[in-house]
């Protein structure tokens, strides 16, 4: 069921956001265009998710958002990662090592 | 974390201008969709077509981004009751049935709950009143139960008894209250041991209560006086205390007021007056006279007193010190339950139908609302469709139910309130802690509790299933009227079926009330109840000092009065049956010797005039009655009722026999006849105790010829048209007397049977109530069925069949319905029978002539609420429904 699928992506969109955002601030098209190259190809953000989470995060205060000019003179809204998404996404990141790292424990076991 | 908030602050505040920058920042994406397919080569067209392809459902992202800010919640809430209200408006007829359907459930409910509440469950007047409790007695030789306890037997008990803190005695008995200035007037007093006060834990604000040594045989005579009277006789005047009053001509000293909430054991009490008992009451083991309260110690329970008696009876009858003939099984009642049993049942029963109304209605609402979710399912769908989430769109039905249901309790409340007023109104006035009665917060929150329980009871069935609409299925289908909707009829008729089945239950118990009560009103009570006026009369002791003036003004009115027009007899009495003043006292029978353990002999004295028998029309049986010649100076006589002739002269006649009232210092009157059996305090049941009429110039000593009498003319017209004629009789003799408390004995016997007028009107409320809900929902089960099968019903007529058919398919279908609750509700109605039976009077719980007639009524309304489905269908346009497919 659709609503499942959802729950899946959520936490890693946010996180993997979190992630993009460390290099930079960036709008919501760039995100999805650069997720898409970084995971070359294999994860396709459409803006139905982009969006959505980037509200998340911003509700909880991890990144924060302002309008500015992008290189080619029109207005776009980038976010930027804040101290506390600094910390979120250290801590997320460090559980979703230990947690990968006992899955292929699990897994690889044979 | 601040800033946390401040984003969703500034959402909340600006959220228009939000709302726009989330659209520039969606534009900006696609925009950049767009430029991205035209780099790859794409036209204009076709790069706008591919990006809106792509990025699919704008509507839904909105919503899914609105949905992360917390604040979501508030702003759904907001937009679900703007959207319920919006489309509650829309269907103001569906709004108007489901509010006052619940306003009906909850206003009932909380109204008859406050009843419940104040004369139920809120504690006596006592401090700890689940510490008292009442000792009684079985007499198995006798058959009696409840019975009163002797002297001996209370002291037995009150030394050996380790359970309480204070065992006490007392008994109710009635004086003639005088020497203090006032009219001279009947009332009821209380001999009571002097711990009743401690035992009750009453402390008199005014003065105090009396001592042990007070209790003791010839020690100072001394009185407590109830607040009410204190008020009323008195004017609150503060120095009543250390005043002295003659009850039944003994001087007492009044050392103490009682407070006002008090009364024991019932309010009308006006005298709480010391009880001592002396070696030689100690050993009257026959005086069964006593009725015992007490307080048990702190922690024990009402088990274990119990148990102690029982232990104790058992040693009493093995011990040869305490031996006398017999030991009674003795038990103890909560005092609660002594003085609110009498009516818990009514009550209780009461609340019970209430409850059943409510569940109804909360049955007929849910049905109400699956109509309308089934109209609405195509709306559900396209809303899915269009992106709104489940849990949004249960969210929003619930919502509507709750509006209505928030609308219904607001109404109900005020019902409530409109009510328990009413209630009061109706209500009998002797309904215990009546007063008391009022709406209160727990009444409020128990309100709540059942509008928040009753919304959600049918706030849920539409939204579980609005939650999984087969939403194909219903865009597929719309239109056609398949078969989307069977399973859900079939959840209807269920509905239906219960509440038709309760309200059968509803129905029998309001026939049977019914027709008990009209049992109560055909009893005879022994004396004539209709075209019997009364009014109370009161001469001034100014003018009428002595016996004789007060006997010579009533024997020069009477006669003047008997002989007005349309006057059949006019009489005088103290007091009258169901209006109060009769009173019970010992009495002293010559030469009659006690068979055993009966009690002390006890009659209700009445003392009256000559007409007052004709005027009553109480039967002479033997003998004669009161004649002109009965005076002051004449030989005294009595009048006995039969009852009273037959326990103490059994097997002989009560003509010749001598009897007085008991202490009075006059000879014995004899007994010059024997009337019929009055019930004097009641109608249901026959009087406890016999009747010694006294002729009212003959009135001994003690009580002095009453000033104050009730006047009793029976008339042969409406007896309100001679009141004028007597007014003028009575102002010709001395115009500064007053004729006041004008009633009729209708109204007394109004008054009497009220309970039973109450419990009668509620329930028959109740079952109508019951009965117009359930065939509503018997109609929109219908209503809807065939709304469903028009295309089908079209069909069967454009093939020939007859309107007839089409009207008994769907009576058939209806009425089929209706058997079943039918024999579900009378299983349900024989089975509760047992409830009400105690309030029940003349007729079986399972009178099959009530049962006839719910059942012929049910069917009656039954085929009503067909005949307009059953109507519609036959006159369906065979043409037109088939085109509507």
């Amino acid at each position: 069921m659709a609503g499942r699928k959802i729950d899946l992506l959520q936490g890693t969109l946010d996180l993997i956001v979190l992630k993009m955002l460390r290099a930079g601030p960036a709008n919501g098209w760039q995100l999805t265009q650069s997720i898409q190259v970084v995971s070359k190809g294999a994860l396709d953000v459409n803006y139905g998710s982009i969006y959505p989470s980037l509200r998340r995060l911003e509700a909880q205060g991890w990144v924060s958002g302002s309008w500015a000019m992008t290189d080619n003179n029109r207005r776009a809204r980038f976010y930027q990662l804040t101290p506390a998404g600094r910390r979120q996404l250290a801590a997320e990141r460090e559980q979703w090592k230990r947690f990968s790292t006992a899955l292929g424990l699990i897994l690889g076991a044979d | 974390m601040f800033r946390h908030w401040l984003v969703r602050l500034r959402s909340l505040l600006h959220r228009e201008a939000i709302e726009a920058e989330f659209d520039e920042e969606l534009r900006y994406h696609f925009d950049r969709e767009v430029e991205r397919n035209v780099a790859r080569g794409l036209s204009q067209e076709e790069a706008r077509r591919a990006a809106r392809r792509a990025l699919g459902n704008a509507g839904r992202v909105k919503e899914e981004a609105r949905e992360a800010w917390s604040w979501r919640w508030l702003d759904e809430l907001t937009q679900d009751v703007v959207y319920a209200l919006r489309i509650l408006r829309r269907a103001p007829g569906f709004t108007a049935v489901v509010v006052a359907t619940l306003a009906l459930g909850i206003g009932a409910n909380t109204a008859v709950f406050s009843v419940v509440r104040s004369v139920l469950l809120r504690p006596l007047p006592f401090p700890e009143d689940d510490r008292l409790a009442v000792l009684l007695l079985r007499a198995p030789t006798f058959n009696f139960v409840d019975f009163p306890s002797s002297p001996p037997e209370y002291a037995a008990y009150r030394d050996h008894a380790r359970s309480w803190d204070q065992l006490a005695a007392y008994r109710v008995r009635s004086a003639t209250v005088t020497g203090d200035g006032g009219e001279p007037e009947r009332v009821v007093v209380v001999y009571a041991t002097w711990n009743l006060f401690p035992a009750l834990r009453i402390e008199p604000p005014l003065g105090r209560s009396f001592t042990a040594e007070e209790a003791a045989e010839g020690s100072n005579q001394v009185a407590v006086l109830s607040h009410g009277y204190w008020m009323t006789r008195y004017g609150g005047d503060l120095r009543v205390i250390g005043r002295t009053v003659r009850l039944d001509g003994a001087p007492r000293t009044v050392v103490g007021v009682i407070p006002a909430a008090f009364g024991f054991p019932t309010r009308d009490v006006r005298f709480w007056l010391p009880l001592g008992f002396t070696p030689q009451d100690l050993q009257e083991r026959g005086n069964h006279s006593f009725s015992i309260v007490g307080r048990l110690r702190s922690g024990v329970t009402l088990a274990w007193a119990q148990s102690e008696l029982d232990n104790l009876v058992a040693r009493f009858t093995a011990e040869p010190s305490f031996n006398f003939h017999q030991w009674h099984p003795a038990y103890l009642r909560s005092l609660r339950t002594e003085m609110v049993g009498d009516v818990s049942r009514t009550l209780w029963v009461m609340l019970g139908a209430v409850a059943l109304v409510l569940a109804i209605a909360c049955a007929n609402v849910a049905n109400l609302l699956l109509v309308r979710s089934e109209n609405r399912i195509r709306e559900m769908s396209m809303r899915t469709a269009l992106g709104a989430g489940r849990r949004r769109l249960a969210s929003q039905l619930l919502t509507e139910s709750l509006v209505m249901a928030g609308a219904g309790g607001l109404a109900g409340l005020a019902l409530a309130y409109g009510g328990a007023a009413a209630l009061r109104a109706v209500a009998p006035a002797d309904l215990p802690r009546l007063d008391e009665i009022s709406v209160d917060a727990t009444v409020l929150a128990f309100t709540t509790i059942l509008t928040v329980g009753a919304a959600a009871l049918f706030g849920l069935a539409p939204a579980l299933h609005a939650g999984r609409p087969d939403l194909q299925g219903v865009l597929r289908e719309e239109g056609r009227g398949g078969t989307v909707g069977r399973k859900r009829i079939r959840l209807r008729q269920v509905l239906v079926v219960s509440e038709t089945a309760l309200a059968v239950v509803l129905l029998v118990a309001a026939g049977l009330l019914l027709k008990s009560f009209r049992r109560l009103m055909a009893v005879d009570p022994g004396y004539r109840t209709e075209r019997l006026l009364t009014a109370r009369i009161a001469i001034p002791s100014a003018t009428y000092a002595g016996a004789r003036d007060v006997v010579g003004f009533y024997q020069a009115l009477l006669p003047r009065i008997a002989s007005l027009p349309g006057v059949i007899a006019a009489g005088a009495a103290g007091g009258l049956p169901l209006m109060g003043g009769v009173g019970p006292s010992d009495i002293e029978v010559e030469g009659w010797v006690n068979p055993g353990d009966a009690p002390r002999p006890i009659a209700d004295i009445q003392a009256v005039t000559p007409g007052y028998f004709a005027a009553l029309g109480i039967p002479q049986l033997e003998g004669r009655v009161f004649e002109e010649r009965d005076g002051t100076d004449a030989p005294l006589v009595a009048v006995v009722s039969q009852s009273l002739a037959r326990t103490y002269w059994p097997g002989r006649s009560a003509l010749g026999g001598r009897i007085r009232v008991d202490g009075d210092v006059e000879p014995f009157a004899q007994v010059v006849g024997v009337v019929g059996d009055v019930r004097q305090e009641r109608l249901d049941r026959p009087a406890a105790r016999g009747t010694l009429y006294l002729a009212h110039a003959q009135t001994p000593y003690t009580w002095a010829p009453s000033r104050t009498m009730r006047l009793t003319v029976g008339t042969s017209i409406e007896p309100a048209t001679v009141l004028n004629a007597i007014r003028i009789e009575v102002r010709a003799l001395d115009p500064s007397v007053p004729l006041y408390e004008v009633r009729t004995m209708d109204q007394a016997v109004a008054d009497a049977t009220a309970t039973q007028r109450f419990s009668m009107l509620l329930q028959t409320l109740f079952a109508l109530v019951a009965l117009s809900l359930s065939a509503i929902g018997l109609y929109g089960v219908l209503a809807f069925t065939v709304a469903r099968r028009t295309a089908e019903i079209g069909i069967r007529l454009a093939l020939g069949a007859q309107q007839s058919e089409v009207r008994r398919m769907v009576v058939r279908q209806g009425m089929s319905i209706v058997t079943i609750a039918l024999g579900l509700g009378v299983a349900g109605a024989l089975a509760s029978g047992r409830l009400i039976r105690s309030l029940l009077f003349g007729v079986s719980p399972r009178d099959p002539g009530t049962y006839a007639a719910v059942v012929g009524m049910l069917i009656a309304v039954a085929l009503l609420a067909c005949w307009v489905p059953a109507r519609r269908a036959s006159r369906v346009d065979p043409a037109e429904a088939l085109r509507a497919e």
